[in-house]
């Protein structure tokens, strides 16, 4: 008897176990699906997906910044040697004005 | 929620007629319904008609030892295994598996040591210690709200629903939401701020680009006609030299010829 008792008592349980896990299964479900609504409401993940492809976009642009620079700095050599010709040429103009009026006389 | 509700009524009558046979039928809706829940088929004894499969193993044990029955169901059908799981195919009559694995029976009691182990079985330790499931067992003991819900899901719905009053939670989502929108919008306006500024420091360097190109150029230019000069100053050099010699030359030519016709001497003047 108190076997039986006790055999129909668990299997009870059991069934009231099993349903009380249904239903926090679907409180379980309910809050997560809350929670998706919060996220999504606030269109956070939208904005920041947004503003990163965005910013993605840049890249190209900074490689050819990037690329620039180093174009600058070559020219930026070659400015610094025409100007040091440029320089010499012109000390050079002084000495052909002395040549030029030696050669008059 | 309310399909929910309707789904759970149809399910319930089952279970309460399977409660009632306390036989063989128990344990198989929860083993069809939640493959998750696994549980052994308890003490009573299952008819031959209903689980097909089981007639088939009773006469013909499968393998030498008990410990090659989960090797050979892993043979390639299923990553995991644990020796629960394994009566799951042989009961439930509707999965694919339990189709396709007693072909492969009549192979198994054939080549009885060619087993090839794909994956050797999971360790059952670490279902105990996995921290989710040791947080939930650590959540403390409480009742549910609408404590007539374990028994009859429907009763007294609308008064119970009466004095909850979603407000609050409601106003709490919601702030939560506009913050969530607020942080989102900051930090996507910086980064747009930052796009920005990256445009505009590209299109700087461009411009800037083009002017050092462009002075590069006219440089070039300039540097080319002064290095003229170099030129015009060795001609210079040469035209002197040249001069002279060429008066040399005259005065020697001079002196060489009679007195008579002998020219003037050479004097530079200008103009």
């Amino acid at each position: 008897m108190a076997s039986a008792s006790s055999t129909s008592a668990r299997s009870l349980f059991a069934e009231s176990k099993s349903r009380l896990a249904d239903r926090v299964q679907v409180n379980v479900n309910n809050i997560a699906s809350v929670a998706r609504q919060i996220s999504r409401g606030s269109r956070a993940s939208e904005a920041v997906v947004h503003s990163a492809k965005a910013f993605c976009q840049q890249e190209q642009a900074v490689a050819n910044s990037e690329e620039n620079l180093k174009k600058m700095t070559l020219a930026v050599a070659h400015l610094g040697y025409q100007y040091e010709a440029i320089n010499k040429n012109c000390m050079l103009l002084e000495d052909v004005k002395e040549q030029v009026r030696a050669m008059q006389r | 929620m309310g399909n929910e509700h309707s789904n759970q009524q149809p399910g319930q009558p089952t279970r309460s007629k399977s409660l009632t046979r306390t036989g063989s039928k128990g344990p198989e809706p929860d083993l069809q319904d939640d493959p998750g829940r696994s549980a052994s088929p308890g003490p009573s004894v299952c008819s031959d008609s209903e689980l097909p499969y089981i007639s088939y193993t009773v006469s013909r044990p499968i393998g030498d030892s008990p410990k090659l029955q989960p090797k050979h169901l892993q043979r390639g059908k299923s990553a995991t295994s644990s020796p629960v799981r394994t009566r799951q195919p042989l009961l439930a009559a509707k999965s694919v598996q339990s189709r396709i694995r007693p072909a492969s029976f009549p192979n198994k009691t054939t080549k009885a040591h060619t087993i090839v182990v794909v994956k050797p079985a999971l360790e059952n330790n670490d279902l105990e210690a996995d921290e989710d499931q040791l947080r939930l067992r650590s959540t403390p003991m409480f009742l549910p709200i609408m404590r007539g819900t374990l028994n009859l899901p429907a009763a007294r719905d609308p008064e119970v629903l009466e004095r909850l009053d979603p407000g609050g939670l409601v106003a709490l989502g919601s702030r939560y939401q506009q913050y969530l929108a607020n942080c989102a919008d900051m930090v996507a306006a910086e980064q747009n701020q930052l796009t920005g500024r990256v445009k505009e420091i590209d299109s700087g360097l461009n411009r800037l680009m083009g002017n050092l190109s462009e002075r590069q150029k006219r440089f070039a230019k300039l540097a080319e006609k002064l290095s003229k000069v170099h030129e015009v100053s060795s001609q210079l050099n040469r035209c002197h030299s040249l001069l002279n010699h060429l008066i040399e030359s005259m005065e020697t030519l001079n002196n060489s010829l009679p007195i008579d016709d002998r020219l003037e001497p050479f004097v530079w003047t200008t103009g």
